[in-house]
């Protein structure tokens, strides 16, 4: 952490690194969810982090989280869609034992929607996104967001309704 | 949807957040993608940091953002090209105008320059003092995405992190040794054979530590693509445009990002049978036979085998696949050899490889081409 810090910004510029600590796990997990691979959401995580610091600050005062997670949900699924090309190596579910520890039902459930769906699950529900909000985070209508979450919101009640109190 | 229905769902996408395990990130400019190992900076450092650095696959860099930039912008430019390479391995780029040649068809000499290859390029390298131009000539694959290990700010990156992973003395097989030495922009450059114009002793690679600093001045920097194959190189006894007819695809070369990506001199055509929506199949073109053979010896030899050419990895994994129905499926891939295509398909595990419908239909593919074969380049 340090070291990006020292490296990449000018060393009395600390907000780069106070902005790093603050966020930095916070966003790993989250793009683990949406790539279903914790090594590559931290390579994700530190190539958001990379694209932020050269054009520090970004954004100012409370969007930065904003802009993170933004830009590292687009860099997770643009990533996505490059290894679609030849899918043989798509998503490593079955390298995500953290989550197979820990919620094997739920994230097995998770496996099996796309990752763009991931996404808009992981905006809304975890960082409290609107749909109108996450819709133009990704990119999409907000009906097809919402048609997203409704299959989802399908998909995972079982789950939910059974085993999470 | 209930207020309860959120709420659990919040709880449990919590949970699993927090069960994902987070390192400590070693910020730094540039990491592989997860699918490629990094190799530590004190592993770079005390291992020989050419070898260690070029025996990682993958591991490359995105020069633009962390070595000077030169006149085009790019690392290594090779702007002023003078012949510029084509859009694809296939014929019709400029002769060479020499009937000396290697026996894959490289010309030996160039405008009555010796082309160095393999071992004497490495050589001719090691002997020289300064910049004077040379000319070397490998065999290259599709460039690779760029990505850079951890790199200490007093170390050189371009030499740390430059690897070509791309690159072979001969077609299908990468060379982590040549790849380790060169540093030349292919990024514009279809698969195929090219002969380069380089030097050693670069600027850029000028404030190199002690450590390494000969290993510096011995990196062969690209100025000029001088030639980049033509009909005794292309793709022999089927074309490019043939293949690709077989199976009823455009002669473009695909991005890849499994095994095979980058394979020195074969052009990776990507196979989407409906109602894929993503390939199933990756049909490699080879320039000969024989340089499959030499690639994938198992796959030529059976004409079908799960062994990947050498130096590559499976691509075993378990997804989702459209095309064979809802749900998990554990994918294998089978890589089938016929004359010099060789095609990369996956199978589903649980039905086999000989009954595995995508299997089948690339079997089916490549039977077509029977009977239409050119006859083989003559030199």
């Amino acid at each position: 952490m340090e070291a990006l810090a020292e490296q990449l910004v000018h060393p009395s510029d600390r907000s780069f690194e106070e902005t790093f600590v603050a966020y930095g796990d916070r966003l790993v997990r989250r793009l683990a969810i949406i790539v279903g691979d914790a090594e590559q959401a931290q390579d994700l995580a530190q190539e958001t982090f990379l694209r932020a610091v050269r054009h520090w600050p970004p954004v100012e005062g409370a969007g930065l989280y904003g802009w993170l997670v933004v830009v590292g949900v687009r860099l997770a699924l643009n990533e996505r869609r490059r290894r679609r090309r030849w899918q043989l190596r798509s998503v490593r579910e079955e390298d995500a034992t953290w989550a197979m520890e820990t919620q094997p039902d739920l994230w097995q459930a998770l496996a099996t929607l796309d990752p763009k769906v991931r996404a808009a699950l992981v905006l809304t529900a975890l960082d409290g996104y609107t749909q109108e909000e996450a819709a133009q985070a990704l990119g999409v209508p907000r009906g097809t967001l919402a048609s997203w979450l409704s299959r989802a919101r399908d998909r995972l009640r079982p789950i939910l309704e059974e085993t999470i109190p | 949807v209930s207020d309860d229905y959120e709420r659990r769902l919040t709880n449990a996408l919590t949970a699993l957040a927090e069960a994902v395990p987070v390192r400590e990130i070693p910020v730094s400019p540039r990491r592989p993608a997860a699918s490629t190992k990094v190799v530590s900076r004190s592993t770079q450092l005390s291992a020989g940091l050419v070898s260690a650095v070029a025996v990682t696959l993958g591991l490359v860099l995105t020069l633009r953002v962390l070595a000077p930039s030169s006149s085009s912008g790019l690392p290594f430019d090779t702007s002023s090209t003078s012949a510029q390479p084509s859009a694809a391995a296939s014929p019709g780029t400029e002769e060479s105008g020499t009937n000396l040649r290697y026996d894959d068809g490289i010309p030996e000499t160039w405008d009555g320059l010796p082309v160095y290859r393999g071992q004497a390029a490495l050589d001719k390298a090691d002997a020289s003092v300064d910049r004077t131009p040379f000319l070397v000539a490998f065999w290259v694959g599709p460039s690779l995405p760029t990505f850079c290990g951890s790199v200490g700010p007093n170390e050189n990156a371009l030499y740390l992190c430059g690897a070509m992973t791309n690159v072979g003395d001969r077609p299908g097989v990468v060379s982590t040794t040549l790849g380790a030495a060169l540093r030349v922009d292919t990024t514009a450059t279809a698969a195929g054979p090219v002969i380069v114009r380089v030097h050693t002793h670069d600027e850029r690679v000028a404030d190199c530590p002690d450590l390494y600093a000969k290993s510096c001045q011995r990196l062969m920097f690209g100025e000029a693509i001088m030639w980049h194959g033509d009909s005794a190189t292309a793709p022999n006894p089927i074309s490019l445009d043939q293949a690709a007819e077989a199976f009823g695809i455009d002669a473009t070369a695909s991005a890849l990002t499994c095994s095979s990506e980058g394979l020195p001199g074969v052009v990776p055509l990507a196979y989407t049978p409906q109602p894929a929506e993503a390939p199933e199949a990756v049909v490699l073109v080879f320039p000969s036979t024989a340089a499959l053979a030499l690639a994938a010896p198992q796959a030529a030899t059976s004409g079908g085998s799960d062994t990947p050419p050498l130096g590559h990895q499976t691509c075993n994994h378990t997804g989702t696949d459209p095309v064979r129905g809802s749900g998990l499926f554990s994918l294998s891939v089978r890589w089938i050899a016929y004359e010099n295509l060789l095609v990369a398909v996956q199978y589903d595990t649980a039905l086999g490889a000989d009954r595995d419908p995508v299997v089948r239909d690339v079997r089916a593919r490549l039977s077509s081409l029977q009977g239409l074969t050119r006859p083989a380049a003559t030199n």
